[in-house]
């Protein structure tokens, strides 16, 4: 079995092993709890007097989540939906589906990390490799502002930017993915819409992701430049830029890969929050809704579907892993 | 190393902590928004912080230093007692994760074997699972029981996934010392093995456990603050992140209350970064070689 | 013959927390064109400083005072970087120390090698290339098939070799082998070693050997010099300086290599080498010499002195 073969597994199996973990915990949750997670739901309701079709939903949980039956079987019947795509009914929005309301809610999650994710790290990692190569005072200016950022959480520079660019200045809208009365369509003008609506939260997640990747850069590409072969491959005459891009990039950008696969859970924990600022559509803003309408279901799917999405995510960048190092696709030596 | 030279070697530490300009320029930044807080709280009537205490939504004025909130609650009476709740959050939130990381951790890294492979593979999971979700999760779910959580139970909640970093590093460390010379030389000598841990490793260990301190400390902060903003916060007390959650729900920006949401975001970025600086500092502490300025 | 390269009075610094120590201080010495040249000395007595600061390879908190450097007629550190890069590999080949580090991980053997050749000649066709650097591997005893790996597939004495390969691909008028025995086993060793006089032999490549082996110098070097704490102490031809040491740490030093068949106590010098932040004044060995003039030695830095044909040393036991 080849090196990569061997990797390869090892990943997907820490992958499954994160995702059933996880999804097995939520079960948990709930059921530590004495009595039926629902009850007092079924109470608020009751009290609230819409005795309408409360009755019923109240049976189709129960038959779902097979409350009348043993632990077990409840289990099963988790893992069973979970596999088939099903995450319950929103109580807050009966009878709308919880996989329905995300799949709304997905695309501009999803639109909103991997465009700011892809450009801040290329974007910051290219900007740290040659302030970290060439050193000298406007890279150590650079880096003073960018320890400044790169801890700085995204939703406090949310709030600075609104209040900069939206209130003030008026630039840019502060809420929503597009404008009130516009439809979703596939035309020009609701791209230009949504765009412009976006750039404020992209901005917020960028700047202070942007720098963090910088600084890491930054710093692996100083350590590298004092390795052995990098100081042989000056001592052989190759021009500077060689000498950075084939020794010192090519190294360094090995331990920046592995970094962005394990900040994965913090960027999307931070763009979830910095999405509510906004009231950008997307899972962040979904969550909340849930916690407001205290939709326990609508919370737990997103949730579940959270931890799926990081976990692929991180899954899919060490997939790139091999390609670059290959020590891990030839091992041996 | 003879008692005298343990003794003096702590010394040295804490000294080398004093020297730096960071450490001593963060903690005493932080510490001073404390002292300010406490004397808030000293000087005004504990009335101040009820619904009505005064009208709601007044700006700055020499009565009220930093203005009223929407429930008439008196602004700067309110940020002192976030100031000392997140502190008591992250305090909790630090000490449970440092102390069980470490002995996590260590148990980990000393004993080696499938002692270490089963703690190892722990830490690993929890690490990779998102916290802030399953923190969203395990909120949403006490709420909608009906509970209330106070101060300290968020620094327990937060704790639950506080000690994945400590655990770690110390690992990291005890594996590092179990092999060096010292102590090998210390087990031939005859010292048991507790001995050992404590007067020979422990000096070791101590400025990565404070770091890990500091970082969990930090992180509890803005944990707390994330789960605040999305509605999760304690609401029956004031936290630097309920403090946001109030403007921020009530639309504060656009109505113009401005008072209302710039301090609060001032302080937290204040309190946020006066540690940031500490860490920054005992990061270059333990490795001189990170130094950025 | 004719001198290649000429080290006139160097000098190399080190200074950290405004403290400094002289790593190279004052050395001169001529190597001749052709020779194998031995620079003998224990660990960390410059012998590394000075050959770095041939190859302009000096960081901080390293700098060269002062000095020069003449190789060919030119002195080198006089040069701007573009001209000396280009002197870099093509006139003057470096094997370093722990050369199985210095590979880059990521890349093939075979574009590292093309990588020098064509940062300095864009003549040669890649035919051309593929087929010297077989050549070369051939003669370094490797296979062609060694040309596609990655380093970390090869062992480290195959690593060393692919070095000393890539050292002669653009055929230098001077090859500075540094510690190129040292973490290598006995066997592998006398392989390098005769490859290295092979290559003198064949390709009449001037050899800078530097060591603190002193039984590989007796077994491939023409002229030896010894180097103490940063400083030039003794130069002159291998057999003579074996058969007649001049100065006392090279007479110690001699003494001290184990010899087959002789049955005698080891014998290490006594002492340890001077701490250069404080260097004790006069001579820097008289701490250590057995021979020492009490107020002489002690006060006054012996002068490195021509005392009979070929042969020099910084030394009051001697008069030029």
């Amino acid at each position: 079995m080849s090196a990569t073969t061997r990797y390869l597994i090892e990943r997907f199996t820490i992958y499954l092993l994160t995702v059933y973990i996880s999804f097995t915990i939520v079960f948990i949750l709930p059921r530590l709890v004495p009595g039926d997670p629902l009850s007092i739901y079924y109470a608020r309701l009751r009290d609230l007097g819409s005795v309408q079709g409360v009755e019923e939903m109240i049976e189709e949980y129960r038959k779902m989540l097979g409350l009348d039956k043993d632990l077990f079987t409840q289990y099963v019947s988790y893992i069973r939906s979970l596999l088939r795509g099903d995450l319950g009914y929103s109580i807050g929005n009966f009878p709308a589906k919880v996989s329905d309301m995300i799949a709304d809610a997905l695309p501009w999650s999803i639109g909103l990390l991997s465009v700011t994710t892809i450009l801040s790290w290329l974007i910051g990692t290219l900007l740290g490799a040659i302030s970290g190569w060439r050193g000298g005072r406007l890279s150590r200016i650079f880096s003073i502002g960018a320890l400044f950022l790169s801890n700085l959480p995204y939703y406090v520079l949310a709030i600075i930017l609104v209040f900069v660019f939206a209130y003030t200045l008026r630039w840019f809208p502060s809420t929503g993915g597009y404008s009130v009365g516009m439809t979703p369509r596939l035309s020009l003008d609701f791209i230009l819409n949504v765009i412009w609506h976006s750039v404020l939260p992209a901005l917020s997640i960028i700047l202070s992701s942007l720098a963090w990747w910088y600084l890491s850069m930054r710093s692996m590409v100083a350590t590298v430049k004092g390795e052995d072969f990098v100081v042989f491959a000056e001592a052989k005459g190759l021009p500077q830029k060689d000498i950075m891009w084939n020794y010192g990039v090519r190294n360094a950008i090995l331990p920046q890969v592995t970094g962005l696969a394990l900040e994965m859970s913090r960027i999307f924990a931070g763009a979830l929050v910095t999405e509510v600022i906004f009231g950008y559509p997307g899972l962040g803003t979904l969550i909340v809704t849930g916690i407001r309408t205290l939709d326990y279901f609508l919370i737990q799917g997103t949730i579940l579907l959270s931890i799926f999405a990081v976990a692929t995510a991180t899954f899919l960048v060490e997939l790139i892993y091999p390609l670059l190092d290959p020590r891990i696709r030839y091992g041996g030596g | 190393m003879s008692t005298t030279q343990k003794i003096t070697k702590m010394f040295k530490i804490l000294s080398s902590l004093r020297k730096n300009r960071k450490v001593v320029f963060g903690i005493t930044a932080y510490v001073l928004a404390l002292f300010i807080s406490v004397f808030v709280l000293l000087n005004y009537p504990p009335s101040s912080k009820k619904i009505g205490y005064a009208e709601p939504l007044l700006p700055p004025s020499p009565e009220h230093i930093l203005g009223t909130d929407i429930l008439g609650r008196e602004m700067i009476v309110l940020q002192a007692e976030a100031v000392i709740n997140s502190t008591i959050i992250g305090l909790t939130a630090a000490s449970i994760g440092v102390l069980v990381g470490s002995l996590l951790g260590f148990v980990g890294g000393y004993y080696g074997g499938r002692i270490d492979y089963v703690s190892r593979v722990f830490t690993d999971v929890f690490l990779s699972v998102p916290s802030l979700l399953f923190l969203i999760l395990i909120s949403s779910l006490i709420s909608s029981l009906g509970k209330q959580l106070n101060i300290v139970e968020v620094g327990l909640l937060i704790s639950l996934f506080s000690w994945t970093w400590p655990a770690r590093q110390v690992r990291a460390q005890a594996l590092s010392l179990k092999e060096r010379d010292f102590i090998y030389l210390s087990e031939i000598s005859g010292e048991r093995k507790l001995e050992i841990i404590i007067r020979e490793m422990m000096p070791h260990m101590i400025p990565w456990m404070t770091a890990s301190f500091v970082n969990a400390f930090m992180t509890a902060i803005l944990t707390e603050a994330g789960l605040s903003i999305l509605g999760l916060g304690p609401q029956t007390d004031m936290t630097l992140g309920m403090l946001l959650w109030w403007p921020l729900n009530n639309a504060a920006m656009y109505r113009g209350l401005w008072w209302w949401w710039i301090f609060p975001l001032a302080a937290f970025i204040y309190m946020f970064f006066s540690l940031y600086i500490v860490q920054i500092g005992i990061t270059e502490i333990i490795n001189p070689r990170s130094k950025v300025v | 013959m004719s001198v290649l390269l000429k080290v006139e009075g160097l000098t190399v610094a080190y200074e950290s927390n405004g403290k400094r120590l002289l790593a190279v201080n004052d050395a001169n010495l001529e190597i001749l064109q052709g020779e194998i040249f031995g620079l003998a000395g224990e660990s960390a007595c410059g012998k590394t400083t000075l050959a770095s600061s041939i190859l302009r390879l000096i960081k901080p908190p390293g700098r060269i005072l002062k000095g020069r450097v003449v190789f060919d007629g030119v002195d080198l550190l006089s040069l701007d970087e573009e001209e000396f890069r280009k002197i870099r590999w093509e006139k003057i080949a470096y094997i370093p120390q722990a050369s199985m580090n210095a590979l880059n991980p990521v890349m093939r053997i075979y574009d590292q090698i093309l990588d020098v050749v064509e940062a300095h000649r864009k003549d040669f066709s890649e035919d051309e290339i593929r087929k010297r650097a077989e050549e070369i591997f051939a003669s370094v005893g490797l296979a062609p098939y060694v040309l596609k790996m990655y380093p970390h597939e090869l062992s480290g004495g195959m690593r060393q070799r692919v070095i000393i390969a890539m050292s002669l691909i653009l055929n230098p008028k001077l090859l500075i082998a540094d510690e190129p025995t040292t973490a290598l086993d006995v066997v592998v060793q006398r392989g390098i070693i005769q490859l290295l006089k092979e290559i003198n032999m064949k390709f009449g490549t001037t050899v800078l050997l530097i060591t603190h082996d002193m039984a590989v110098h007796a077994q491939i070097v023409d002229r030896l010099a010894i180097m103490y704490a940063g400083k030039i102490v003794e130069i002159g031809p291998v057999k003579e300086m074996f058969e007649k040491p001049l100065h006392p740490y090279t007479q110690l030093l001699i003494a001290s290599i184990p010899r087959a068949g002789e049955k005698r106590k080891l014998a290490g010098i006594p002492g340890l080498p001077p701490d250069l932040r404080n260097p004790p004044p006069g001579c820097m060995f008289h701490p250590r010499c057995p021979f020492m003039i009490q107020g002489k030695c002690d006060r006054v830095e012996p002068v490195l002195q021509q005392v009979a044909v070929n042969r020099k040393v910084a030394c009051h036991l001697y008069k030029g």
